[in-house]
């Protein structure tokens, strides 16, 4: 097992997040390994995209740990511990002992967790430079030509010259068949070609995982096939992806793993076959019945 | 006609045209590098304005900021110049030429309503764009410089065009602390002849000769910017 230790990318420990009184998510646990490709579906609202922003902060957890390539990136425990211990108070009689110990761990586990956090305010932007994120809405800088949108990131912010990121950026567009369009201006493309455009924005940076949030879901049906062709590319060139997607075919014929969200946590999760062919849950299969 | 040749007489055999041209370089630097602050100072309140989650620090700042928009909002321009010019500057020690005063004066006020513009123009660019640019590991004020701002400034360049405009008009109260400015030297004129007519018409004249000049610049500012849209 300690090889397959070695080829953990990802690891999320119960993952809590609220929004106001509203917990959107409750206690979500997942690991990716390097190379995977995972598919989470299911209904809208039960936390799929809230995860996804969860796991390059756009969304700061409430509670939980994520583990990044053997790196603590998040990590906030002592909430359960304090949730105990004022359980303890409440009652009218409490061992005093035992308080006294969960109070030692409580204050330990404090000191532990506020270096971590401290750490991740300075590292935030390295962490995110790691994870590449593709949008529902592509985010496509309007005022910048795609070949600027491409090399913006990489020049800035990893001091790539601009002769190696111009050749780089040209390279990855001729992979998505854009070439063409280097100097265009992101308004002058259509959905798909923008999409295919945030892709390679993203990959430009070299992250270790991309995230894709609906990365189909804006788009005219005719459109979503290239989106999806050139995220089955980088699939096989063994890109570690995380997508959250409606495409139910991309699920079964792309992604290695399948998982089914809803109400905040992961009620199943599964190969693609088994998942299609033998779901479980039955929430998953009212889902299936209704989607496929 | 009579006026007009002795305007032309004070104008050119007496030298009149230094004074002139003299008060329109004070009056364009004035207003230019006026704007110039009121932009940098704009940009900095508007940045801290719309950070999400201020902590103790940036809550303290954010409320002087208010306090300061509230008091150079609050009161004529004149009366900022009188009080700074005879009052504070002089109680604070700081002892350098008029125009560079009306400069940091000017400067403040276009400042301050140049936040609350700038604040505007930030939030109609959309969420996503912020968080295109912290997702691929920019940081929040990187993401505003390469990324928000430009299009935040596109979208403000006709208000912006208004606030220069108003800027440059509302120099001519610069005599009140002694700097020679259009109004001035035309003003010096029409005192020294008696002839107020030709003067003053000369005044209004190159005054909406500047305004139009800007306005035309603005247009083709826009035009550029406009290169990315269909």
């Amino acid at each position: 097992m300690k090889d397959n230790q070695n080829n953990v990318l990802l690891r999320v420990n119960d993952l809590h997040k609220k929004f106001g009184k509203l917990e959107v998510l409750q206690g979500v646990n997942l690991e990716v390994n390097k190379g995977d490709v995972v598919a989470i579906i299911g209904p809208s609202g039960c936390g799929k995209s809230t995860f996804l922003r969860c796991l390059n902060f756009l969304e700061t957890p409430n509670s939980g740990e994520i583990i990044f390539n053997g790196d603590t990136v998040f990590k906030n425990m002592r909430v359960y511990l304090k949730r105990n211990l004022r359980a303890m108070r409440a009652q009218k009689e409490y061992d005093k002992e035992l308080y006294a110990q969960i109070e030692a761990e409580y204050i330990s586990l404090k000191k532990e967790e506020k270096v971590i956090e401290k750490q991740m305010n300075k590292g935030i932007n390295l962490h995110r430079q790691k994870i590449g994120m593709v949008f529902q809405q592509f985010n496509l800088f309007p005022h910048l030509t795609i070949l600027q949108n491409i090399t913006l990131a990489p020049m800035q912010l990893k001091k790539l010259p601009k002769d190696q990121a111009n050749e780089m950026a040209m390279e990855l567009l001729k992979k998505v068949g854009l070439e063409d369009k280097a100097n265009a201006y992101p308004s002058t493309l259509s959905g798909g070609q923008k999409q295919r455009i945030a892709i390679v924005r993203a990959l430009a940076m070299e992250p270790e995982v991309l995230l894709f949030d609906e990365p189909t879901s804006a788009l005219d049906p005719e459109m979503v096939g290239e989106v999806l062709n050139v995220m089955t590319e980088l699939a096989k060139s063994g890109m570690t992806m995380i997508v959250v997607t409606h495409e139910m075919g991309f699920a079964k014929e792309v992604a290695n793993r399948v998982i089914f969200m809803n109400d905040g946590v992961i009620k199943e999760e599964n190969s693609p076959e088994e998942f299609f062919g033998n779901p479980k849950d039955e929430r998953l299969k009212e889902f299936l019945s209704k989607v496929l | 006609m009579k006026n007009i040749e002795i305007f032309i007489e004070h104008f050119i055999t007496y030298g009149g045209y230094k004074d002139y041209f003299k008060g329109l370089a004070n009056t364009a630097i004035i207003a230019v590098f006026g704007l110039l602050i009121g932009f940098v100072i704009g940009c900095i309140i508007a940045t801290v304005k719309i950070i999400p989650r201020k902590n103790v620090f940036f809550k303290i700042v954010d409320k002087i900021f208010d306090v300061y928009i509230a008091l150079f909002r609050g009161t004529p321009m004149v009366v900022q110049l009188l009080l700074m010019h005879f009052a504070l500057f002089p109680a604070i020690g700081l002892n350098i030429p008029s125009v560079a005063e009306a400069v940091i004066i000017f400067g403040l006020n276009s400042g301050a309503y140049m936040a609350e513009i700038l604040r505007g123009g930030i939030n109609a660019v959309d969420i996503g764009q912020m968080e295109a640019g912290r997702s691929l590991g920019f940081g929040f004020v990187q993401t505003m410089i390469r990324i928000i701002l430009p299009q935040a400034i596109k979208n403000i360049l006709p208000t912006l065009g208004n606030e220069f405009i108003a800027l440059i008009k509302e120099t001519s109260v610069v005599s009140f602390i002694a700097v020679l400015d259009l109004t001035k030297s035309l003003q010096n004129i029409a005192n020294s002849t008696y002839e107020y007519f030709v003067p003053y018409i000369v005044l209004a004249l190159t005054y909406l000769i500047l305004v139009l000049g800007i306005t035309a610049l603005i247009k083709l500012m826009e035009k550029r910017l406009a290169r990315n849209e269909r």
